[in-house]
């Protein structure tokens, strides 16, 4: 009986050590300010806007000089992002940096890209839509099927629930013509009817490379990258521009992340400061001149500019989040217990141990346990001051409450 | 002698079980219906495409019944022991140490997984008809954490019925709710995947709680 | 003899509230033995370390040589227990219950239940629950009667009962454990049903036991005298006499001494008095006269 107790125990303080600091967060946590950072073409200087709470107003600035401009100002020196802005006052130039510009190409060259950790860690469901890329249509409709792709590939029909064996068979032929190695490690495509166009999947296989599938007419089109050696692929993002330049990203065990070119499939390298897909938020928004990436993980954010052409970096800036010194958790727990988090549509699992000030703390609990089961007249257990010990205010909570088997 | 102790476990839970397994049907009917008439709307393939690329999850409303199930038959099975502390008469059967227990521990919790295992594979007998085994794998795994929540109720609720104190009760039962809160942190599709087997874990770890209740009975605690 | 009850040095507190300390008492076999006290002297404490839901804090109970809160399974089967209220598992008939405990005991007595069921002219298609008190106490007996034990042990037993079920009760058990030879403990707050019914006594009060003995040679021996004197305050302080009070100018004592004895003390101690009376007592006044009226 004894020993149930001790699992009562056991269980109730791990069940403390995920719950309180949980609560703790809820009670405390701000959301850290997230601040636009644009890099300006005239200027070339990153501004932000923020909100300024004191103010009640957004505060737009060059985060260098702490210059503040005014709304129409802020407009006119990032006219390649607010272009549609200007051009509506007829105030967008013809040229910048002796560049050619139109409302057109600015639209054609514009792109938003954003990536969380939870595009990656989710559980997804291993069937496709893969669409006809070449149906004549604007609007793209779903295809009638699905495919899976275990140990060959599979098209399913949903109304029957049944194998579509002809066209598996030909879509086969081609997995198998161009040599490719089954399993699939990953699958990745941009399986949405609201897209203007559709380049179909990029498949990682199980010898690592990557290989491109399309449907055009009814009939695979499917190639492989020949992606350089050295890239070991993880996650891929396709992406779909409005300039068709390029496929998809490419995210990479080394943590780089390349573009796919639709230039025969060529693989350049996207600077990205220190992001790792599993922790990190990646922001791309891309225009005609510049690629302004920003990655923010929890020590802040860091942007940077590329030229557009080479992404080549241009220039850098790194704001350090102010949230993680308010972070007390580590101080006053031993350790604590997370089991999801926003990298992660998984529950998973994790403990995180805390700092030495912490266990200094436990034993402070433990004389607290000592002293409250005097005052209490209980058995004081070495097993349960091992226990405190160890686990601090976690512990201390059910040896107290669970006192007496 | 076993079963004369089912056979006094069913006269208390005969009708709760009726219930629950009335529940159980008509929540499959509902579901299926519900599915039958977005069939009828949109068609199967628009079915598939939110279920596979809009993680959408057609068997939501699954989710509270095994818990409340578990509870439910839980105190229809040892609240009539409690009330009036009929326990003791069990306890006096001639029968080795924890051994009416164990069989009372053992009819509810079989009886619910028999239930539970009924439930889920009718489930599956119709979702096999119109999804492929990929939609139902991922079906299986998030409705499992809550079928497990079900039995771990139930055994929190044995626990928390048999133990003598007020006091102590009220911890078991907050216990209890922080325990079966790790059954529902997320109800994404999948979510548990490679944790099934920590759920499954708990549930094994929480069954000898309530031996500490009636351990705790027996000595006459009553502070 | 053999003892079927032996309990040594038990010692019982809640918390820091003594209940006894070092109570010793043997049930033989074969004897009727009632336990009585006034409300928290630890009856049902007793009670309950004998059914082994209580764990004293010091000293044990044995039943049959084993420790009563850890019976085997033969030994339970020896002993019956009557639950305070009558206590049964009462969502079910008197047919459902008879089958189940028939279930765990080999000599079990179906015509013994049965005998006593066809008394109360129920329906035995009827729940328990829905029966009176009476009613319910008789399906009780009836199960104990069939279990056949060697030891019954009787928690209130007159609780709730009207005199007639109260009286066919102590009828019944008497006729049954007289004729069987069964070792018997038993409480109730109505000594009266007792006094038809035991054989010793078993007196306690607080902190501990006042006496063990046989019935009969309690109410041989122990007397109430009444007479008329200047005022008891002098008879307090003689330890053989019990309670003394003086109600309406008559002032009465309890003692174990003979009339004769009695007379002698008095004058030993310079007490005058006139009109003695002795009386014989019943059970219940016994009991008053030993504990005390309050």
């Amino acid at each position: 009986m004894k020993i149930i107790n001790y699992t009562i125990i056991i269980l109730s303080t791990l069940i403390l050590a995920w719950v309180v600091p949980m609560l703790y967060h809820l009670g405390v946590d701000k959301a850290s300010k997230s601040n636009f950072i644009y890099y300006s073409s005239i200027e070339k200087d990153f501004c932000s806007v923020s909100y300024d709470k004191a103010k009640n107003k957004n505060i737009r600035k060059n985060i260098n000089t702490d210059k503040e401009y005014s709304k129409t100002e802020f407009d006119s020196i990032l006219p390649l992002y607010f272009h549609r802005q200007l051009s509506s006052e007829g105030k967008l130039p013809d040229s910048i940096n002796g560049v050619f510009i139109s409302p057109k190409l600015l639209r054609q060259k514009q792109l938003f890209f954003r990536n969380k950790p939870t595009n990656k860690n989710r559980p997804h469901i291993q069937l496709f839509t893969l669409f006809e890329s070449m149906s004549g249509r604007v609007r793209l409709e779903l295809p009638g099927d699905f495919f899976r792709l275990d140990n060959n590939i599979e098209f399913i029909n949903p109304e029957t629930n049944t194998v579509k064996k002809e066209k598996s068979e030909m879509f086969m032929n081609a997995f198998i013509k161009k040599g490719f190695t089954f399993p699939a490690k990953g699958v990745f495509g941009n399986p949405s009817v609201l897209k203007s166009y559709d380049e179909g999947y990029f498949i990682i296989d199980n010898k690592d490379q990557i290989f491109h599938l399309k449907m055009v007419n009814g009939t695979p089109f499917f190639r492989n990258t020949n992606m350089p050696i050295g890239i070991k692929p993880q996650f891929i993002s396709v992406v779909e521009p409005n300039d068709k330049s390029f496929y998809a990203f490419v995210f990479d065990c080394d943590n780089k992340v390349y573009i796919i070119s639709t230039t025969n499939y060529n693989f350049t390298e996207v600077p990205c400061p220190e992001y790792d897909i599993n922790r990190d938020n990646l922001s791309i928004m891309a225009n005609m001149l510049y690629w302004n990436i920003s990655v923010t993980s929890t020590k802040g954010k860091t942007v940077f500019a590329l030229d557009a052409t080479n992404k080549v970096v241009v220039d850098s800036i790194t704001i350090k989040s102010k949230s993680v010194k308010n972070n007390l958790t580590k101080y006053i727990f031993p350790f604590t217990i997370k089991l999801e988090s926003y990298n992660t549509k998984y529950v998973k699992p994790s403990i995180k141990p805390g700092n030495y000030y912490a266990f200094m703390l436990n034993f402070f609990f433990m004389i607290l346990y000592v002293g409250v089961n005097k005052f209490r007249k209980k058995e004081i257990k070495i097993i349960s001051i091992i226990w405190v010990v160890i686990t601090g205010i976690f512990g201390l909570i059910p040896s107290i409450v669970f006192n007496k088997a | 002698m076993w079963k004369a102790i089912i056979y006094k476990e069913w006269k208390k839970t005969k009708w709760f079980n009726i219930g629950i397994w009335m529940v159980a049907i008509l929540l499959l009917t509902y579901i299926f219906m519900k599915i039958g008439r977005s069939f009828r709307f949109v068609g199967m393939e628009h079915l598939w495409d939110v279920v596979v690329n809009r993680d959408q999850f057609l068997f939501r409303n699954l989710k509270y019944f095994p818990i409340a199930a578990g509870i439910i038959f839980g105190l229809s099975q040892f609240v009539p022991e409690v009330i009036e502390k009929r326990i003791k008469l069990t306890l006096h059967l001639p029968l080795p140490k924890h051994r009416a227990i164990l069989i009372m521990i053992a009819y509810g919790l079989i009886l619910l997984t028999i239930t539970f295992t009924i439930h889920i594979l009718t489930t599956i007998v119709f979702v096999q008809l119109y999804f492929p085994k990929e939609i139902i794998i991922s079906m299986i795994f998030t409705i499992v954490p809550w079928y497990i929540s079900g039995l771990v109720a139930y055994s929190f609720i044995a626990m928390i019925s048999l133990e003598p104190t007020w006091k102590r009760r009220i911890f078991n039962i907050i216990l209890m709710v922080l325990t079966l809160d790790l059954f529902y942190i997320s109800d994404f599709p999948g979510a548990y995947r490679f944790n099934i087997y920590l759920v499954i874990l708990i549930s094994i770890y929480v069954m000898p709680f309530v031996f500490l209740s009636v351990n705790r009975f027996k000595k006459g605690i009553q502070d | 003899m053999e003892n079927i009850i032996e309990c040594k040095n038990l010692t019982h507190y809640y918390g820091d509230r003594r209940i006894y300390e070092n109570l010793n008492f043997k049930i033989p076999k074969g004897r009727i033995l009632g336990l009585l006290g006034k409300n928290g002297t630890g009856k049902t404490t007793t009670i309950n370390i004998l059914n082994g839901f209580l764990k004293p804090s010091g000293g044990k109970c044995l039943m049959f040589g084993e420790d009563s809160g850890n019976l085997s399974p033969e030994t339970k089967q020896k002993v019956g227990l009557l639950i305070e209220g009558h206590v049964q598992y009462s969502f079910m008939n008197i047919i459902e219950i008879e089958k189940f405990y028939s279930a765990f005991y080999p000599k079990w007595k179906k015509e013994a239940y049965y005998g006593l069921m066809d008394l109360l002219k129920i329906d035995p298609k009827q729940k328990i629950s829905t029966m009176s008190c009476g009613q319910r106490s008789q399906v009780a007996l009836g199960l104990i009667l069939a279990q056949d034990p060697e030891l019954l042990i009787l928690d209130d037993f007159s609780m709730g009962l009207d005199p007639g079920y109260r009286m066919l009760f102590v009828d019944y058990l008497n006729e049954y454990v007289r004729t069987e030879n069964k070792t018997v403990f038993v409480t109730s707050h109505i000594i009266q049903d007792m006094e038809r019914l035991i054989d010793d006594c078993l007196i306690l009060d607080y902190g501990h036991i006042i006496l063990q003995k046989p019935v009969d040679e309690l109410l041989n021996t122990f007397r109430r005298y009444r007479f008329k004197c200047d005022s008891h305050e002098p008879l307090l302080s003689i330890t053989d006499l019990l309670h003394p009070a003086t109600i309406k100018g008559e002032t009465e004592v309890y003692t174990f001494l003979e009339k004769n004895k009695l007379e002698l003390l008095l004058k030993e101690n310079n007490i005058s008095i006139e009109n003695l009376i002795e009386d014989k007592l019943s059970l219940e006044e016994a009991f008053i006269g030993l504990t005390g009226k309050y």
